[in-house]
């Protein structure tokens, strides 16, 4: 398998406020990588990094590189609406947009001024959602009927509309019922046949659930990467195990 | 299946034009803001110059017989006559008298009620009360110096038996009516900028609700309400239709409230429609524009320092 | 002393409540007043009639119609002016920047200039500077622009409620969630696809909002039109853009002060100050409708 993303010694900073130190990882091409990792030690930073929606934070500061397909995307000339059409993102929160659930999939075919995209791709996300069975119905109706399951799945639905290359996700099962959390993992692992996903999660058993290789993140810093086996049962260093066997802090 | 590298879809394309032109228009808008303030006191003091450098002007008006006594000692201000005279003592004194007594009957009224809202009033009546004031603001101010001359001017004479019946005190009233909203409304938003947590500690340590709000949060507001008093001034420095429709438009030299008078806003607006174009009072009536304009933007910078201070305040108190 | 300390107590509260009720009872009378005194003279003929017999008699639909056409002109023109630079400040502009601050200084200051100021501004910019201009270079010198007309009355007005514009405008952006733009932008839109996409479809309501209530300050403000475009009476309504135009708040302060009989005209009077009161505050009731609807819509959201 070939390198999609890599990451070099990547540092990243809130005004003086250190987030991330040093990090350097590389993500395969049609894997799944597990972030794991306390509460406040960087994912969220991690993962609006690489899409540099970080960008937005007003004193967010970058060292290092990462590059996507061998391009830098924190180089001066990167278009980020492109970029961040091909690393499509899913928030912790669900946060469907005021409107019908068609309008929410349509957010990005709006916003490339294209024609509505057909019915049959609408129909292809929501199916690789695991949502079509429950919406078909009512896509004219407003996303904010939807129970909280299935709005995250909208949102991760309204991301594949993008059709991108990676997709991120930000504890997209937090705050959502065993049910709506299975959903989306037999999602997860079927679509990994047409895209890269990197999930943060803060659930540890769904990391080894569903990822192929693990990252375990510390006050900024990996402190273990590698195979999710190898984390979860033979980790090397002492940190990854306690945090793994839930004896962590 | 691997992927080719696609450099070329990641790096900046051309842009669309209209956007670039929306955007454009957006980031000057920031500048017509700036500009309008510019221009505005660039327009009325252009106006207001030849006071200062014309030598015609100065036959008949300078700065300085403006302020010093004319012959016989007196203060007069008479531009259309035979000798026009341009004493603008009067306007001040009629200025002052009026903006006194409307900041007194306001300034009280509208920071007590201020504190009733935010501190005692229980959620309903709140919400009743605000949209009360703002209807208040909502009346042209014609509206209310029609009411002031055609109502108050009389209820008053009738019960105190002034012999002018238009005067400081009728204008005064009017005019509080004006000052009021914003002086509740600067006063109101800065009570209840005061974090909860300042309630609750007074209030654990066994004041009650108006201790509390005598006490703890008023003080900890008092850089907003001072705001609110100084934003009023400027407010009741500058109104003109209330003034000039109440105030009998007597450019006395009296310091008597019970008496008539005039006000600069009220002299530009009662003058200038007949003054000739480039006339030394057409020069004197922009000089006074100028000098409110002065005025006022000092006030309002005074204000808004003050609100910036209660929340850095509060703010620094808050992280203490 | 607990006695003393309650009886006090009670006194500040009561006071306080007591000024609450002076300044509600102050608008009460007034409205009222002018309630009682306008409405018994109002008829169809005397919104729709021209005034007649120096003004002591008739109607006053030419004031009606030049304060409409006015405010639509000023509307006009701050909208899109007043919501641009909203968008700039929340939207644009790196906060805590200098030029932010500055522009927020400026808007700041600019609503405390005295309206009477503002008719200076527009006598010497829009007719003598602006107006005079044009008329040299288009019209050969002759009078065209460079003297008072609905227009530069119009404009003066916009800038006298545009930091109110921006300022609701402003608030109305403010109540678009965060995470919506996020949403937008993590879906690869550009920072102006985001404004127009997500913030001002979610927010034009309140703008609305917002605008109307500025707009019907701004409707009532006679000193800055005094010099600009309003006129004592015309036989005729304003058809071009120079033309002068009879305006109710201004016709108010016409009849009170120079009518050579102001008991005879204290009706139609009445009545005239009647129908600018019903017009701002039905622009107000409107305003707070609309809010209302708002609130409660994004409250069960
Ligand atoms: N916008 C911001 N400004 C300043 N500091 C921030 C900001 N966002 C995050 N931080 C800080 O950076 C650190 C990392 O935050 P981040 O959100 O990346 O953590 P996380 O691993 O996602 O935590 P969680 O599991 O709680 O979501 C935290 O200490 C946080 O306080
Ligand atoms: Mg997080």
């Amino acid at each position: 398998m070939s390198t999609i993303l890599e990451v070099r010694n990547f540092s990243a900073w809130y005004g003086h406020y250190s987030a991330l130190s040093d990090i350097t990882l590389e993500v395969l091409d049609h894997e799944i990588l597990g972030i794991i990792g306390p509460a406040g030690c960087g994912k969220t930073t991690f993962l609006r990094s690489l899409n540099r929606l970080n960008d937005l934070v007003p004193d967010f500061r970058v060292e290092g590189s990462i590059g996507f397909w061998g391009v830098d995307i924190y180089r001066q000339d990167v278009d980020l609406a492109a970029l961040r059409r091909k690393l499509g993102m899913v928030f912790a929160v669900p946060v469907p947009l005021p409107g019908t659930i068609l309008e929410n999939l349509r957010l990005g075919s709006r916003l490339n001024n294209r024609k509505a995209d057909a019915g049959a791709l609408v129909e292809k996300t929501l199916r690789a959602a695991y949502l079509w069975d429950e919406v078909k119905d009512r896509l004219h109706q407003s996303a904010f009927a939807l129970s909280g399951g299935q709005q995250q799945r909208l949102c991760l639905a309204r991301t594949l509309m993008l059709e991108p290359d990676v997709l991120l996700l930000d504890e997209p099962c937090s705050g959502l019922d065993p049910i709506s959390t299975a959903k989306i993992e037999e999602a997860l692992v079927e679509l990994k046949r047409e895209l890269t996903i990197i999930l943060v999660t803060n659930n540890v058993m769904q990391a080894s659930r569903v990822a192929d290789r693990t990252a375990f993140f510390l006050q900024g810093r990996v402190v273990e990467f590698g195979l999710t086996q190898q984390i979860f049962v033979n980790p090397k260093e002492k940190e990854t195990y306690e945090y793994v066997s839930g004896r962590f802090g | 299946m691997d992927r080719p590298p696609n450099e070329r879809l990641l790096l900046k394309g051309k842009r669309r034009i209209i956007e670039t032109l929306l955007e454009t228009a957006v980031r000057s808008s920031a500048f017509v803001v700036i500009g309008a303030l510019v221009l505005i006191f660039v327009f009325v003091a252009k106006e207001a110059l030849p006071l200062f450098t014309s030598a015609d002007v100065h036959k008949e008006v300078t700065l300085w017989t403006m302020v010093r006594p004319q012959e016989n000692g007196e203060f007069v201000w008479q531009p259309v006559s035979e000798k026009p005279k341009y004493s603008i003592l009067p306007l001040a004194v009629g200025t002052l008298k009026v903006t006194l007594v409307a900041l007194l009957i306001a300034i009280p009224l509208a920071i007590l009620a201020a504190i009733f809202t935010s501190e005692f009033a229980p959620q309903l009546l709140r919400e009743l009360i605000k949209p009360v004031v703002e209807l208040l603001a909502g009346i042209p101010s014609v509206v209310i110096g029609f009411f002031a001359l055609m109502v108050v001017a009389t209820w008053l004479q009738d019960a105190f038996g002034f012999v002018f019946r238009l005067n400081a005190i009728t204008a005064g009233i009017g005019l509080s009516l004006a000052v009021i909203p914003i002086v509740y409304t600067v006063a109101e938003d800065a009570l209840s900028a005061v974090p909860q947590a300042f309630r609750d500690a007074s209030t654990a340590l066994g004041a009650n609700q108006w201790q509390t709000a005598w006490r703890v949060v008023l003080p900890a507001a008092m850089p907003g309400v001072f705001a609110a008093c100084v934003l009023g001034f400027g407010r009741a420095f500058g109104e003109t239709m209330i003034v000039l429709l109440a105030s009998g438009n007597a450019a006395m030299m009296s310091f008597d409230p019970r008496e008539s008078f005039r006000s600069f806003s009220a002299t530009i607006a009662a003058e200038l429609g007949e003054v000739v174009y480039g006339s030394p009072h057409y020069h004197v009536l922009f000089f006074i524009g100028a000098f409110l304009f002065v005025i006022t933007f000092f006030l309002n910078l005074a204000g808004h320092w003050y609100v910036d201070r209660l929340r850095a305040r509060l703010e620094g108190k808050l992280k203490a | 002393m607990r006695r003393w300390i309650k009886f006090v107590g009670l006194a500040f509260t009561t006071l306080t409540g007591l000024a609450c009720l002076v300044i509600v009872a102050m608008l009460a009378i007034i409205l009222g007043n002018i309630a009682i005194n306008g409405w018994s003279i109002l008829s169809w003929e005397f919104i729709s009639g021209k005034p007649r017999a120096g003004m002591t008699e008739g109607g006053i639909f030419p004031a009606i119609f030049g304060t409409v056409v006015l405010v639509l002109l000023m509307t006009l023109a701050v909208i899109p002016l007043g919501v641009a630079a909203a968008i700039y400040l929340h939207e644009y502009a790196r906060q805590g920047s200098k030029l932010v601050h500055v522009v927020r200084l400026a808007l700041a200051n600019l609503a405390g200039v005295p309206a009477i100021v503002f008719g200076l501004f527009g006598l010497g910019f829009f007719i003598k500077f602006v107006g005079a201009g044009m008329d040299h270079a288009f019209f050969g010198g002759a009078l065209a622009f460079g003297q008072p007309g609905i227009l530069w009355a119009a404009l003066t007005l916009a800038v006298l409620t545009l930091p109110t514009v921006v300022v609701a405008t402003e608030e109305a952006l403010r109540a678009v969630p965060l995470s919506y733009r996020e949403v937008a932008y993590a879906a690869g839109a550009t920072r102006w696809q985001v404004v127009r996409h997500v913030v001002l479809p979610q927010s034009v309501a309140g703008i609305l909002t917002g605008t109307i209530l500025a707009v019907s300050r701004g409707a009532g403000e006679v000193a800055p039109i005094m010099f600009t475009g309003a006129a004592y009476y015309l036989p005729y309504l304003p058809k071009k853009l120079n033309d002068q135009f009879m305006e109710l708040g201004y016709h108010i302060y016409v009849m009170t002060t120079q009518s050579p009989d102001v008991e005879a005209t204290k009706p139609i009077l009445y009545a005239t100050v009647f129908v600018l009161l019903v017009l701002t505050f039905a622009l107000n009731f409107l305003a707070v409708l609309i809010r209302s609807r708002i609130r409660r819509r994004l409250r069960t959201a």
